[in-house]
Order: C-alpha cells, then structure tokens, then sequence
C-alpha cells in the first residue's frame, strides 16, 4: 500500500510535464544555421544572374566552346556585344542545346562551388549537381533572346508605292439588243471611254451575233472600229444554223477580230451593222472587246460612295428596238438607289381596233413589265395583230413619237446582278411599226440625253485602302461548246483578295440561263437565274466572297422555261470569268541593318518583288528608322537559377 | 482506538517514500533548470550571431547597389552603394576609402561588429581589400562571399564581419 503512493497519477503527470518542459528546450533552438545557408545560397543565385544577365560574350571569348563558335564563324562580332544569357538563350532556342549547356557549364563552374542549375521552362539547361538538396535557393531572369547572326542595333525600313504604272485588263461588254428584221439593218454603236494615260498592248473584240442565213455571212454589214471598217477581219470561231418558224435558215456566229491599233486612249466608237434576209438580227450574248494596257497612277484610298452609269448602246432597229443592260450591286450596298433615264426615238404608236396597243416595254428583274404605255403585254402581242406575216405583226399605225422616260428602279433592285429590258414597236419573234426606232445613247457626246441606268450606294469600308493596287485579269473557259458548261479555275495567293468578279456569257443561241458557283467546301450557290426566257446578260456579278485561293468552278445552264437543258443552246468556250483583285503597294519594317542605306534597299526590293510583274514602280517612298536593343525570335521567358549546398 | 488514527494519518504523509519522491522532482526541476539556462545563453548566442549575419548580408550588399544618391559623393552620402548599371563602379571604391573606416561603419550601421572586405579574381588572386584591419582579436567571424561584375570580370566580393573579443 505505502508504495503504490509515489507512482500515483498525478505523480506520473508530473513527470510528463516535466519530460515535455526539457524536450520543448531542446527542439526549440533556432535554426540560424540553416537559415544563413539559405541566405546564401539565395544571394549567389541573384548573383549569377547579374552576371549572366549584364556580362556579354566577349567576356568568355576565351572560354572553349565560344571560343570554337567564333573560330568557326558561327558568332560574329555583334553577337559577342550580347549578354550571356541571351546567348545560351538563343542557341537553346535554336535546338543548339548542346551549344547552350556547354557555355553555361563552362562560365558557372568557376564562379560557385556550391550545386547550381539552370532552367528554363521547366527543362534544365545545365545541373553541375545531380541530386537536389531539401534547401534550394532560386533566382529569376526574364529575358527574350535574338537570333544568332542578327543584330540588336542598327537599321529598319519600309516603302511603299506612290505613283505606279499596273498592266490590267478592262471589258467593254456589248449588251444584248436588236433587231434588224427580215432584209432590214440592225445598227448598234458603241460609246466608250478609256483611261486618258494609258498604253495599249492588246485590244480583241469578240464578236457574237444572230445574223445572216445559211452560214454564210450576208449582211454583214459594218464593223468599224475609230473610223476603220474591221468587218473582214473577223475570224469566225462557230457558226451555228437554226431555222425559223417558216424554215428559213439564220446563223449564230461567234469570232474575234484584233483592234489593237484602232483602239485608242480616251474616247472610242465601234459601228455595227447586221442584219438577216429571213429573220431577226441581234448581238447574243459574249461580244465585247477587251483591252489590255498599262495605266500609270498615283496611289489612293478606294470610294466608299458610288454613282455610276451604265449607257445603254445606241440601237437602232428597223423596225422595234431593243436592248438590255445589266449592272451590279454588291451586296454589302447600303442607300441603294437607281434611276433608269430613256432617251427614246422615232417610235410608232400603234393601234388595234380601239385599243392603243403596247409599242414601249421595260422589264426590270422581272418577266413582268416594269412600265408599258399600251393595253397588252409583249408576250401578249401576237393577239393584238390583225395578222402575223412573217413575224411582222399588222396594226393601225397612229403616229410616230419619241420620248424622254424618267423612273425610279430602286425598289425593283436586287443584290447581285440586275437587267433591265426596253422593247420598241417588238417583243419576242415579232416586230411592228415602219419607222426606225431608236434607244438613243451618246454618252461621250450628249451624256445628258442618252439613255442609261444609274446605280448609287455606299459601302462600309472602301474597296481598297491605301496602299493596295487594283489588278483586272480575264479567264477564258476554253474547251468544248456545251450545255450545261463547267469551267474549273485556280486563283493563286496572290490573287485571292478579290473585290469584284464577273462571269461573261457567250453563247450562240440562248433561252434561260442559270449562273452557279461552287467549290470543294462550298455548296453549289447560284449567283443568277434568268427571270424570263431571252433574258441572257452579257456578264453576271459574283460575289467576291464566293472565289477562294485554291480551286473554283463555274456551272452555266441554259434551260428550257419549262424545264430541261437546252438542247442547241450552247455555252461556248470563249465564256470567260473577269476578276479583280488586290496587291499591296507596300512593305513593312524588314530585318535590321548596319546602315540605313542597306536598310532601304531591302525595303525597296521586297517592294519590288511583292508587287510582281504586273506593276512597276515609277516613285517610291521610303522611311528609315535607326532602332536599338531589338530582340529576335525567342521569348520572352523565364530563367531560372538553383542554387543549393552540396550533400 | 485514539492512539491508532494518529498513527495512521503520520504515516501517509512524512513516510520514506514521500520523502525520496520529493527528493527526486527537485533534482529534475534543478537539472530542468540549468538545461533551461544554458539553452538560453546559446539562443543568445545565436541570435546575435543571426543579427551578425543581417549585417554580414547588409554589408556585402553594398558591392550590388547604387547607394543614395546614385552618383553619391564624399560629402552627399546617404546611403552606400558601390555599383552602377549593375556592375562595380572603382570611381565608388575609391570614394569609400575617402569616406573612412569610421564614416562607412556609420552607414553600414555595424554597432559593435566590425566588416573587412576582399576581392578576388577567380583564379584567387587578390585583387582589393578595404579597411585591411587584424582581426587577430576577433571573434564571431562570419563570411560571406559573392561574386560581383568589376572591369567587365567576374571578381568574388568576400565579406567579412566579426566581434572583437
């Protein structure tokens, strides 16, 4: 019993606390020890980066590896004038890692005898430890590195283009209008203008008409080109016969003739005349000329406001007129507005019964009429004849009239490509009156009282900015005359950035036709359907986005109003797609040089080669900065320096 | 029956037991103590070793900074500083011999402590030393070395400080 006392519990609790008092003396001593290692440690590492971040490479210029890198070239005197760091930086980056891990090991290992390493996005550049102590000191670099070979000072340039001379190619379409009827004139002139300043290389009109009879080419009348009858010149490229409601036999011929030396800078004129013994003469679509020259211009911002005027040609026709002119509206258009001014000649006012019969027609994107002054429509008019002998329709002719028609066509526009039709004393297969009609055009002479359609919008951004060249170039479809006809295009890099885009029909005979676009990665999209049957433009609009770099194709379709392709209505090979696109007339700050001359040569000749051969420098402006501390290729990233006391 | 309860309450208090009890909790509470004692005087130790150590680190970091004002002189000095674009500045040295001993102790703030500083190449060789002091009465030495940029080299800054005995 006595000695159970001493080894009570509250005893053995003393003791506890008295075991904990000495244990908690003992663990509590301070670590100074340790602490001032760690110190240390981190004081050398912020040491060696000061070094490798402030010492250029010349300072190691005998150390082995440099030392080699300088023998063999591959530093050069510019390169040694760089830190360190940038140094190994460059070469790590590079792949050189080898390169990298040497130099550091062979600078490093005399400044510290302490484990170090150095890192750089997560990998290890060089460890002259292999294993970590628990302590490691870290310091850090945040650096980017230059290319070896490049220098960190010197001189940039950029040029640009302020007057240049481009070789492009302009179009001149000629619309499809008639009509010279059964042994009587069709005649057609054509008012254009051309850049003032210009140097014509190549001028070819293709020509494209419904006239004559059985392939022969009988009333072939005129062609003259700036006063020079070209008419014998014409090589016929496809001829193709059909035959009429009463058998008689008409030809669509389609051929070229080279004007080049007849057409000229400014203002031009091309005379036609044809006609047909049995029937209706008339341009079908794809005749137009077009002209390849040189144009020296001073460099400028592209519009974002546009007016323009489509004149119609001067027709006139024996007897009924007509003509149809198609423009565009692209479709990023805003405050679209359009007005159709029609200067109108020598029409006869017809009569059937009591009834004033139709005499003048206008159609716009619609095959219904837009505006006629008498009863019937044109597809009406075969009963609105007292009789129909060989497509000449008999009425009561009142009195004959010309007139000046004024409307607004702006809510009958439509994105894409537009037509509108005029139709005098004709329509169709017949054809009324005795006199001369005339849609009279003559907008180099009397622009004001010749008839045209005039298209205004605004778009967002200008079509081109300054600095970018406007390049025109035609494809021709080439191959064989067919119906439906692909043609497959390639539009390289450099010609990819496309503001505007056409496709120009040619064809023979024609009823409806159907323009589609379509690539690899992009469904077929059909940019232009016929709204009535003979409503066959010369050039239908393609959106830009539409052609990409790469592959393209182009379907055409001439199609029956009821349905099925046509089975005589070509499309013939001389079909051609016109694009424009940019290139840019200027270049940007290049690669730095020991002297601004150097620097602006450079500058100069990538000018040169970016904008190719199509367009030659004739002033070019250069700006020539001197620049320091450039940095080159790699980073900006971290380094970092471990440093730690060996095991 | 009175004679026994007094024997029995004697007994459990003043036995032999209680009384070699006792004597063994004062022996631990005095061996506690002088360990506790001791223990103190070394954290003493220490802790003025550790505050030696911050001027060992304030002193040697006079070779990496600029001082104040930058381009300080004799005079203006504020803050001691012996680099400038991050290398060692000799026109800085010289001026810190102008200073003194006594005027550099001041603006290191060493107290009692005393600091002796040599530079070395790498090779070892010694390439400059300042206050050049004995130190054969030192004690609580504490060095530590550096490398800095001197003359587009990499030189080794050894620092120096220490308590004279």
């Amino acid at each position: 019993m006595a000695k159970s006392i001493i080894f009570t519990t509250d005893i053995l609790v003393g003791i506890g606390l008295t075991a904990t008092l000495l244990a908690l003396i003992f663990i509590g001593k301070p670590e100074v020890k340790s602490e001032i290692s760690f110190q240390s440690n981190w004081l050398e590492a912020k040491d060696i980066v000061n070094i490798l971040s402030n010492l250029k490479a010349s300072s190691f210029s005998d150390t082995p590896t440099i030392k080699s890198l300088i023998e063999n070239g591959t530093l050069k005197e510019e390169d040694l004038n760089k830190t360190i760091i940038d140094l190994i930086g460059s070469f790590w980056y590079a792949g050189n890692k080898t390169i990298a891990s040497n130099i550091t090991k062979e600078i490093l290992e005399n400044v510290t005898k302490k484990c170090f390493s150095l890192q750089t996005e997560n990998e290890t550049v060089y460890s002259s430890c292999l294993n970590y102590s628990k302590s490691i000191s870290v310091a850090y670099a945040l650096t980017s590195g230059y290319e070896i070979g490049k220098p960190v000072s010197g001189y940039v340039a950029r040029a640009w283009l302020t007057k240049y001379r481009k070789n492009t190619t302009q179009i001149i379409p000629f619309y499809p209008e008639g009509s010279g009827w059964t042994g009587n004139r069709l005649e057609v002139t054509k008012y254009f203008s051309l850049p003032p300043n210009i140097t014509i290389y190549n001028a070819t009109l293709f020509v494209s008409i419904h006239f004559g009879t059985s392939k022969s080419q009988a009333q072939f009348e005129q062609l003259v080109v700036n006063g020079v009858q070209k008419k014998n010149d014409v090589i016929w490229l496809y001829l193709q016969e059909a035959s009429g409601w009463y058998g008689e036999i008409t030809t669509a011929a389609y051929g070229y003739v080279d004007v080049t030396n007849e057409i000229k800078a400014g203002n031009n004129t091309i005379y036609l005349v044809i006609g047909t013994p049995n029937y209706h003469s008339h341009i079908h679509p794809g005749m137009r000329l077009i002209v390849t020259y040189s144009l020296s211009q001073e460099m400028q911002t592209g519009n974002q406001t546009f007016v323009k005027r489509y004149y119609f040609d001067n027709v006139v026709g024996n007897t009924g007129a007509w003509s149809m002119v198609s423009f565009y509206v692209p479709e990023n258009a805003k405050n679209v507005n359009a007005k159709l001014h029609l200067n109108l000649k020598n029409i006869d006012d017809t009569k059937y019964f009591i009834w004033n019969t139709t005499d003048i027609e206008i159609y716009v994107n619609s095959k219904y009429p837009f505006y006629q002054d008498g009863i019937n429509t044109g597809e009406d008019a075969q009963y609105y004849c007292y009789s129909i002998r060989k497509y000449y329709c008999y009425r009561d002719i009142v009195a004959s009239k010309s007139v000046i028609l004024d409307f607004d066509i702006t809510s009958n526009l439509k994105n894409g490509t537009n037509v509108v039709s005029v139709y005098l004393n004709s329509y169709g297969d017949l054809h009324w009156g005795y006199k001369d009609a005339n849609i009279y055009s003559n907008p180099l002479g009397d622009a004001e009282n010749s008839s045209y359609v005039e298209v205004s919008y605004t778009i967002d951004k200008p079509l081109f900015l300054y600095g970018e060249i406007d390049l025109t170039k035609e494809k021709i479809f080439g191959g064989e005359a067919s119906n439906p006809k692909t043609f497959t295009f390639n539009i390289s890099e450099r010609e990819s950035k496309i503001v505007e885009s056409f496709v120009h029909i040619a064809q023979g005979f024609s009823s409806t036709i159907n323009v589609s676009l379509f690539r690899e990665d992009l469904p077929k999209f059909t940019v232009f359907t016929s709204p009535s049957p003979r409503i066959v433009p010369e050039n239908v609009y393609v959106y830009p986005n539409l052609i990409s770099e790469g592959e393209n194709s182009i379907e055409i379709v001439d199609f029956q109003p009821y349905g099925g392709i046509s089975p005589t209505n070509y499309i013939l090979p001389w079909s051609s797609f016109e694009y424009t696109y940019l290139i840019k007339g200027m270049v940007g700050y290049g690669n730095v040089f020991n002297s601004s001359q150097l620097a602006i040569q450079d500058a100069i000749d990538r000018l040169i080669q970016q904008i190719g051969n199509d367009i030659s420098a004739q002033d070019i402006s250069v700006d020539s900065q001197s620049v320091q501390g450039i940095r080159w290729l790699w980073g900006p990233t971290f380094f970092k320096i471990l440093v730690w006391d060996k095991l | 029956m009175l004679m026994v309860r007094f024997m029995l309450i004697k007994s459990q208090t003043l036995t032999y037991d209680f009384f070699i009890a006792a004597s063994i909790l004062f022996l631990i509470l005095i061996a506690a103590f002088f360990l506790w004692y001791y223990k103190m005087e070394g954290i003493k130790e220490e802790r003025e070793k550790a505050d030696l150590a911050d001027i060992l680190i304030y002193a040697s970091e006079i070779w990496f900074k600029e001082g104040y004002p930058i381009y300080w002189n004799t005079s203006n000095v504020l803050e001691i500083g012996l680099a400038n674009e991050n290398r060692i500045n000799t026109t800085k040295v010289r001026m810190m011999e102008e200073l003194g001993y006594q005027k550099l102790a001041y603006l290191l703030s060493l107290g009692t402590a005393n600091v002796n500083y040599f530079v070395y190449s790498l090779n070892g060789t010694l390439l400059y030393s300042f206050p050049n002091y004995s130190m054969e009465n030192a004690k609580d030495i504490l060095v530590l070395e550096r490398v800095a940029i001197w003359n587009e080299s990499i030189v080794k800054v050894k620092t120096v400080v220490w308590q004279k005995v």
